[in-house]
């Protein structure tokens, strides 16, 4: 089916619309005469920062790719117990704001925290501090961020077509040769597209590594910023991010350009791996991966509760803040989904170069600090929207933004696997555009547009710098609240709206992301508790 | 699949009906206390009547500290306002970008430098003599733009036990001496300790300053975020000493159940190492509720509420004696305009930088 002329205008509409904060940083940076920014890409402050983002964020990938990898097909394709709680909760680490799980982090394994406090009778007067330095910062992103390629490798081992397995099957490849050859380069494009987040998720965190003690880029950009000493040095060690961030779109859609497309989705679900004796030791490490990412934190904003309501602290249920939340969440996935599919499908059918160019300039907002986008739509949005300059409305549309690329990475998976013919069919025999993609593209687009949207929701709820910028006054988020308790040190109070974020998070990640994988498929024989 | 859609659709415009109702739920409630009260303050101050709908506040304060002063505001007045909260720095930043279509006619910082900078950039406007008057010289902006309204005091906050009283430092300067190698913590990207450290840089110089920080640099100190995190630091036993606001160990003492821990120390030093931060405002336009709202800051209701409650120092002229447990007149002992603290900033942060303390 050709593009026809709709989908291009809208995509490049929301390609300009990411891009314009951009221009905005580019025209704050130059304003001195360009100044400054020669300072900064000149200076070698800027490049050791730079060295040791890049450094930090290679890390935090690797690790995200251990966990991600076996964690998904463990619950895709094996008779893992209790499959689907351990599946939602998997995906729920992404809702612990980076900065609750690098001080848990800290507060755990620090030098002198509760491990330290274990081994105290052993003669362990203080741990090596470890978790201060890139070490601690990897581990903090790594754990909290695993969930960008989780989710989508799982949609995209879910939807593989078996006939392909088992005629390698028959032909007599083994399970390790079935996997290398047949499974992974059909898994590779969402692979692709998660380890892009993952890695342009760790450039823009300033959380995990203001608390692990890292100067990266963010740290600096942050300290420039805040100072207000000189806005012109903070925009362009931005721009210098920027251009980091530019560098890993390219080389994804370098790697991607080689790979092969998945086949179309599968008349029936694949089948399941019997794990065999091998069935306790997957459990063991998938709940080890689950207490150290999410039962850990946890724990530690569970002690803060508790030695708040000891200390005489009233419960406050934020229950009207948690409201908004939900309603955010869902709102930004839905506005990032609408906004990324234009830009997916153009590209996907075969849009040409200005349609992968258009989908590549969504991907670079997720590689801003959120305090940065949010000032660049501040900027704008006053002079060119002013009616809707700290609405709701504008607050979603930042989500949106911000996270399109977690909308549009599985969503363009999905759609790269559709073979256009099926469209090309329905349009033949009379149907509309609008008819064939509600019900042609959306139900066999749907796992991984759903899974994307997922993950827009997730980071959402715990999305804080542009939420404090942009919100309406007298909105509160649970982000927001933690946030109001946190910065006065108020740990206490800080804690119930944290486990309400993860309370939230759960079903959404239910409905949203994993039931169209795991609910609705028939399933399995062999599934339940061992 | 066509039902499901439909299903989602239905279920995303609900939460966003309830969301606007939320929104406006939160609009009354911010509204209700002053209802009742307006027409009992019969002497709603006549420009209260003067324009319509709330005064909006950009307030870098938290609201723990300064939402009480704001209700009582409203109540006394009959003025109602709208309050964005947020960091002093990242509402300062957000006012740069808005500019002049912004929706803020008061700005209140805990910070002189946000304030300053605000003023370099034009955005704030001249405030009224008898207003400045009110508070001494030293903590108004020459140009009369901001003014302060509460002081926070720089102190050492110790372990008391591991540093005893004849160990205790008298200058600033001694925190370059190796025998506190691996026992400091401190908070370089915190507004309050670069106000301090620019203090000291126009007392003494730059090359002062410079050597002070490398000395402090060697000693390899424990860099954290955070103020709170400073002092979570020395009462953890991870550091010994640390530089923060004396209020800070208040807080630290009430999540403890307000056991006595860690003690706040001032260098007794005459040279700049005791200093006063404030906490100030400004405002934007010429809104005549805005300048209101500065004049209650300053009044007795507000002035006894930092000096009570939040443990500050309280700045104007006739405000009640503090409970900071320090004494004001021998910890400022230098005469010093915060503008030319404020003054010298820049090059303060530049050094912190070429010390390696700030990233």
């Amino acid at each position: 089916m050709t593009p026809g002329r709709v989908a291009p205008a809208a995509a490049l509409a929301v390609a300009a619309a990411t891009v314009a904060p951009l221009a905005w940083l580019a025209w704050r940076a130059a304003e001195d005469g360009g100044a400054s920014l020669r300072a900064a890409f000149a200076a070698g402050r800027t490049f050791r920062l730079l060295a040791t983002t890049a450094g930090v964020a290679a890390g935090a990938l690797l690790l995200a790719v251990l966990l991600a990898a076996p964690l998904a097909w463990l619950v895709a394709r094996c008779d893992l117990p209790w499959r689907r709680p351990l599946a939602v909760a998997a995906a729920l680490p992404l809702v612990i704001p980076s900065y609750v799980g690098a001080f848990a982090l800290v507060a755990f394994a620090g030098p002198r925290g509760a491990l330290q406090g274990l081994l105290a009778p052993l003669g362990v007067e203080r741990l090596p501090a470890f978790v201060y330095g890139p070490g601690g910062a990897v581990l903090a992103l790594g754990l909290f961020s695993y969930p960008y390629l989780y989710l989508p490798l799982v949609a995209a081992l879910r939807a593989l077509d078996p006939a392909l397995e088992e005629s390698a099957a028959l032909l007599g490849a083994g399970p390790w040769r079935r996997l290398a050859t047949v499974v992974l380069p059909q898994v590779a494009r969402p692979f692709a597209a998660g380890a892009l987040l993952v890695a342009l998720y760790a450039l823009a965190d300033f959380g995990a590594v203001s608390i692990t003690r890292v100067a990266t880029l963010t740290v600096s950009i942050d300290n420039a910023w805040r100072s207000l000493l000189d806005r012109g040095e903070a925009a362009s060690l931005a721009l210098v991010l920027v251009a980091l961030a530019l560098l890993l779109v390219a080389a994804e859609a370098l790697v991607v350009r080689g790979l092969p497309r998945a086949a179309a989705r599968p008349a029936r679900p694949a089948p399941t791996l019997a794990l065999g004796r091998w069935r306790p030791f997957a459990l063991a490490y998938v709940l080890l991966v689950l207490t150290l990412a999410l039962a850990a934190p946890l724990a530690v904003v569970a002690f803060w509760a508790w030695r708040g309501l000891e200390g005489g602290l009233a419960l406050d249920f934020a229950a009207g803040a948690a409201g908004t939340s939900a309603a955010l969440a869902v709102a930004a996935a839905l506005a990032a989904l609408l906004a990324a599919w234009p830009l997916a499908w153009w590209s996907a059918r075969g849009g040409g170069r200005l349609a992968r160019l258009a989908e590549r300039c969504a991907w670079l907002g997720h590689g801003l600090p959120g305090m940065v986008l949010a000032l660049g739509l501040v900027f704008l949005a006053i002079r060119f929207a002013y009616p809707l300059y700290q609405s709701l409305a504008l607050l979603v549309a930042a989500y949106a933004l911000r996270f399109l690329p977690e909308a549009l990475g599985p969503l363009r998976a999905a759609l790269a696997r559709l073979p256009p013919a099926l469209e090309e069919a329905a349009r033949s025999l009379g149907r509309g555009p609008a008819s064939v993609a509600l019900t042609i593209t959306w139900p066999l687009a749907r796992p991984g547009a759903l899974a994307g949207a997922g993950l827009v929701a997730l980071t959402t709820l715990k999305e804080l710098p542009a939420t404090l910028i942009l919100r309406p006054i007298g909105t509160e988020t649970l982000a927001t609240r933690v946030w109001r308790a946190s910065a006065e040190g108020l740990w206490a109070e800080a804690a119930l709206p944290a486990l309400l974020l993860v309370a939230i998070a759960t079903p959404i990640t239910w409905w949203l992301a994993l039931r169209p994988l795991l609910g609705a498929a028939a399933e399995p024989a062999g599934e339940g508790p061992p | 699949m066509t039902s499901s859609i439909l299903w989602r659709s239905a279920a995303v415009a609900l939460s966003l009906a309830s969301l606007t109702a939320c929104g406006q739920k939160t609009a009354d409630r911010a509204a209700d206390p002053a209802a009742p009260t307006a027409p009992a303050a019969a002497p709603a101050t006549p420009v209260a009547a003067a324009s319509g709908g709330p005064l909006v506040v950009y307030s870098g304060r938290s609201e723990t500290l300064i939402g009480p002063v704001l209700t009582q505001f409203t109540e006394k007045t009959g003025i109602k306002t709208e309050v964005r909260w947020g960091d002093t720095g990242e509402l300062a930043a957000a006012l740069l970008e808005e500019g002049e279509r912004s929706p803020a006619k008061v700005f209140i910082a805990q910070d002189g430098g946000a304030l300053a900078a605000l003023a370099a950039a034009g955005r704030l406007a001249e405030l009224p003599a008898d207003l400045r008057d009110q508070v001494e010289p030293r903590w108004v902006d020459p140009a009369g733009k901001w003014i302060g309204t509460s002081g926070r005091v720089r102190t050492l906050v110790i372990d008391p036990v591991k540093v005893p009283e004849a160990e205790r430092p008298k200058s600033l300067r001694e925190l370059a001496d190796p025998r506190w190698r691996g026992r400091l913590a401190l908070a370089p990207s915190n507004a309050s300790l670069q106000a301090h450290f620019a203090a000291w840089r126009a007392l003494h110089g730059g090359a002062d300053l410079q050597q002070l920080l490398a000395g402090i640099a060697a000693n390899e100190p424990l860099l954290l975020p955070k103020n709170p995190a400073v002092v979570e630091a020395v009462l953890s036993g991870e550091a010994d000493l640390g530089l923060v606001n004396h209020y800070y160990l208040g807080q630290a003492r009430r999540q403890r159940g307000g056991a006595e821990v860690g003690l706040n120390h001032v260098p007794s030093a005459n040279d700049g190492s005791a200093f006063v931060n404030i906490a100030g405002a400004g405002v934007l336009g010429q809104d005549p509720q805005a300048l209101e709202l500065v004049r209650f800051l300053l009044g007795p209701e507000a002035q006894r509420h930092f000096a009570e409650n939040t443990f500050e120092v309280p700045l104007a002229r006739d405000a009640p004696p503090h409970r900071a447990g320090l004494d004001l007149a021998a910890i400022a002992p230098v005469e010093l305009d915060f503008a030319k603290v404020a003054a010298e900033l820049p090059a303060t942060v530049q050094d912190l930088r070429a010390s390696g303390l700030l990233p």
